[in-house]
């Protein structure tokens, strides 16, 4: 390295500016605010919070960072299952936090034994009752509502759960009296929260986001050495001396687009679940003939996410005038997510918060009186139930490079990803307790569904095991074979359960903030 | 032979425009720019009679909108001006006929790009401002035709409204009942 680039060195760098990346800083900076801290991202800033994207939004639909998300060209999809990306994930400040649901469920303790249960996925290199105070926190952090009856819980919940609304009232009737318990969808929702329902572009910041955590960190005067540097894609890894010791990122400069190397005492990988496989494959040299924590060839491997199940149904009026009132689904059930539906692959069951819906001014728009307004939101309704099925993931699928590199200087993406043989078969039985409830219901031209297998809740690429034979990082996240390199991200979650990742993700980076800071086991919340 | 898309108005009417929003400046609409939109905002109530009693609770927001709009890029205050003249017109040609007309017969395909200035009026503002009518409250009416004393107010809603807080005493939703499983 050339003295110019040793020039400046940093106690850490932070790849990445998401939920994890963001959390990192934060805990670090809070223990300790002068942390020199470097934090890279490849994604440009969209303001939050701003009158007139919000009207923009609630006029047109329009979110104003669809720019960030991928394109359909800059992912191969080449296995048997199409893997859709457009949508999945976002280049940006703050991560896929700017457009999440907020949807916080806790993973079960039979989610920490999936390999040891049914001979497939990973199972964690420790068990739930470890990660518990960590989940506690991760809920007061992202202002979690819920309610309290989880067995699993040792703590309330920090926020009240919210209601079911009017139109989930017949959905709670039909579960009960098929033996379906019935939930309240544990939301991130901060106290400040109006009600607008327009949660994918929230007008007063109240669902928790990556980018106003990173607004608070560059406002305080505190945090004089913390650097932020945005569109500034990292492009590998080095060593320095010992394969042992990765201390070098390289990174494209955002105004020169030239490469340049900073120096970090500890690398945070917090690139989410696409691209922390890729930087670690990239990173070849010597000492890693086949890309840093990849001697024993996992890197990449046991791509999973949510395969998504539905089931509509439509009645021929609806007197009460039902529309969604949320932005989001308010009735869930954790029924079919249990230990003995591991085998099969555990469902999360939830009624869709875009149904029933009538689009009042689209009508209005088009020219119909008042009275063909009426007819129209008192006429038809549809109804849906949906779930997240549970996946074990595979050694033969992989996410690589592709040739080529995206318009935020990442390589593209190539996905190899085939669903096992038996796999429409056990949708097809998740779908049928699925079809009970409608049909319970009395809904008609029932239609049930396996949807895409979207990236929303990618996980599992550089998986934590106990040894490198099983896992990319350790129980720590730290990167097998070396000293100061982890990957915070879902990419490290042994599994994604059948439920959304990321308070499980702020779990486990809140309890990595604990072991840099030398506190490990010392959890309060 | 060229085609004539509309029959609706006169010659302003049916101007041939790009479908972009027309380039202006931003700014803040004047006074008298107010009060002429303001007149179609309240007709949208009068019509589709669903801000039971005004438009009047509706005028702030309505207003933010508008100046949110005008004051920042890409700013409508072409458009509204405009429209302004469109209206203008509608009213020298179908007198007290003209809302009637630009809600109900105007011709124009919403879901086609706008390349008249009565398209573009249509679109940009008048569809625009249905959009906020319904999401700043007009909603209510049309899910709870007739609210029951207790709660006339904050009993349904709607995305895009701002419901109260979620600490409010009055749910800012119309809730199930409950059931003990
Ligand atoms: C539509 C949608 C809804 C969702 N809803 C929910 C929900 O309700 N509940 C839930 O739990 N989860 C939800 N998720 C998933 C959730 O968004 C992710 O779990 C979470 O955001 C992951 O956080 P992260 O910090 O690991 O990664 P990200 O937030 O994706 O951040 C990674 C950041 O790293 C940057 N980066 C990548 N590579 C580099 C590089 N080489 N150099 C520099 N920067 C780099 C990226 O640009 C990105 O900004 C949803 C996802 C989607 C798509
Ligand atoms: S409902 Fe959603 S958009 Fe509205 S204030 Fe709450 S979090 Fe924000």
């Amino acid at each position: 390295m050339s003295a110019d680039q040793t020039r400046v060195g940093y106690e850490y760098i932070i790849i990445g500016s998401g939920v994890a990346g963001s959390t990192l800083a934060t805990q670090l900076l809070e223990a300790n605010p002068l942390t020199k801290i470097l934090m890279l991202e490849a994604g440009p800033v969209v303001p939050m919070k701003d009158r007139r994207y919000w009207w923009d939004y609630v006029v047109s639909y329009k979110k104003p960072y669809t720019h960030c998300y991928d394109l359909a060209g800059d992912n191969d999809s080449v296995g048997r299952t199409p893997w859709v990306s457009e949508g999945s994930r976002m280049m940006i400040y703050g991560g896929s936090t700017v457009h999440w649901g907020g949807w916080s469920m806790r993973f079960k303790p039979e989610d920490f034994h999936l390999f040891s249960n049914t001979g497939g996925g990973g199972d964690w290199p420790y068990g739930y009752d470890e990660l518990e105070p960590y989940y506690c926190r991760a809920e007061s952090y992202l202002s979690v509502g819920g309610d309290d009856r989880d067995p699993w819980r040792s703590k309330p919940y920090p926020m009240p759960a919210y209601p079911w609304t009017i139109s989930d009232g017949e959905m709670v009737e039909a579960f009960q009296s098929l033996g379906i318990t019935p939930g309240k969808m544990p939301m991130a929702r901060a106290r400040k929260c109006m009600a607008t329902g327009t949660c994918k572009y929230c007008p007063v910041g109240a669902r928790f986001s990556g980018s106003y955590i990173l607004d608070d960190l560059l406002a305080d005067p505190r945090f004089v050495n913390f650097t932020y540097l945005g569109s500034a894609p990292a492009q590998r890894l080095e060593c320095e001396g010992s394969k042992a010791k990765v201390n070098w990122v390289t990174y494209l400069d955002p105004t020169t687009a030239e490469e340049v190397t900073a120096r970090g005492d500890t690398v945070l990988v917090c690139s989410g679940a696409y691209e922390a496989p890729k930087l670690l494959q990239r990173s070849v040299s010597t000492a890693w003939e086949e890309g840093i924590g990849n001697d024993h060839d996992l890197v990449g491997r046991y791509p999973v996410s949510h395969p998504f199940l539905s089931v509509s149904g439509t009645k021929p009026d609806n007197p009460e005038r039902w529309i969604q009132e949320y932005d989001f689904p308010t009735l869930m059930s954790r029924t079919y997510d249990t230990e003995a539906q591991q085998q099969n692959g555990k469902i999360f069951l939830m009624k869709d918060a875009n149904y029933p819906s009538v689009d009042i001014a689209a009508q209005m728009i088009n020219g119909r009186t008042r009275a063909e307004v009426d007819r129209v939101v008192t006429g038809e309704r549809s109804m849906h139930l949906s779930a997240f099925m549970e996946e074990k993931g595979s050694w033969s699928d992989r996410f690589t490079a592709a040739k080529g590199t995206t318009r935020f200087g990442l390589p593209r993406t190539k996905i190899d990803f085939s669903h096992p043989a038996d796999f429409t078969a056990r949708a097809q039985k998740n779908l049928g307790y699925m079809t009970a409830v409608l049909r319970e219901m009395g809904y008609q031209n029932l239609n049930p569904q396996i949807g895409s297998q979207d990236g929303h809740h990618t996980s599992s690429t550089t998986r934590m095991g106990v040894d490198p034979t099983e896992g990319v990082v350790d129980e720590n996240l730290r990167v097998f074979g070396t000293e100061n390199l982890y990957v915070c991200s879902n990419a490290a979650l042994p599994n994604c359960a059948a439920v959304n990742p990321t308070l499980t993700l702020v779990a486990v980076t809140l309890k990595l903030a604990d072991h840099l800071l030398g506190r490990d086991g010392e959890v309060s919340v | 032979m060229a085609h004539t898309p509309h029959k609706v108005g006169g010659d302003i009417c049916s101007q041939m425009l790009p479908p972009e929003v027309l380039p202006a400046e931003p700014r803040p609409p004047s006074e008298a720019e107010i009060d002429g939109l303001w007149r179609v905002f309240v007709a949208i109530g009068e019509t589709w009679q669903n801000t039971v009693h005004d438009s009047a609770g509706l005028r702030s927001s309505w207003l933010d909108f508008l100046t949110q709009k005008c004051v920042t890029r890409p700013s409508y205050i072409g458009e509204y001006s405009s429209a302004l003249s469109v209206f203008e017109e509608l009213d020298r040609t179908h007198g007290d006929a003209a809302m009637d007309t630009l809600f109900f017969h105007s011709g124009v395909n919403s879901s086609t790009p706008p390349t008249t200035r009565l398209a573009h009026a249509k679109q940009y503002v008048v569809d625009e401002f249905i959009r906020v009518q319904i999401v700043i409250g007009g909603f209510k009416n049309f899910i709870v035709p007739d609210p029951p004393a207790e709660r006339p107010d904050h009993i349904v809603n709607h995305r895009g409204f701002v419901a109260g807080s979620r600490y409010n005493r009055v749910t800012p939703v119309r809730v199930a009942i409950e059931q003990t499983p």
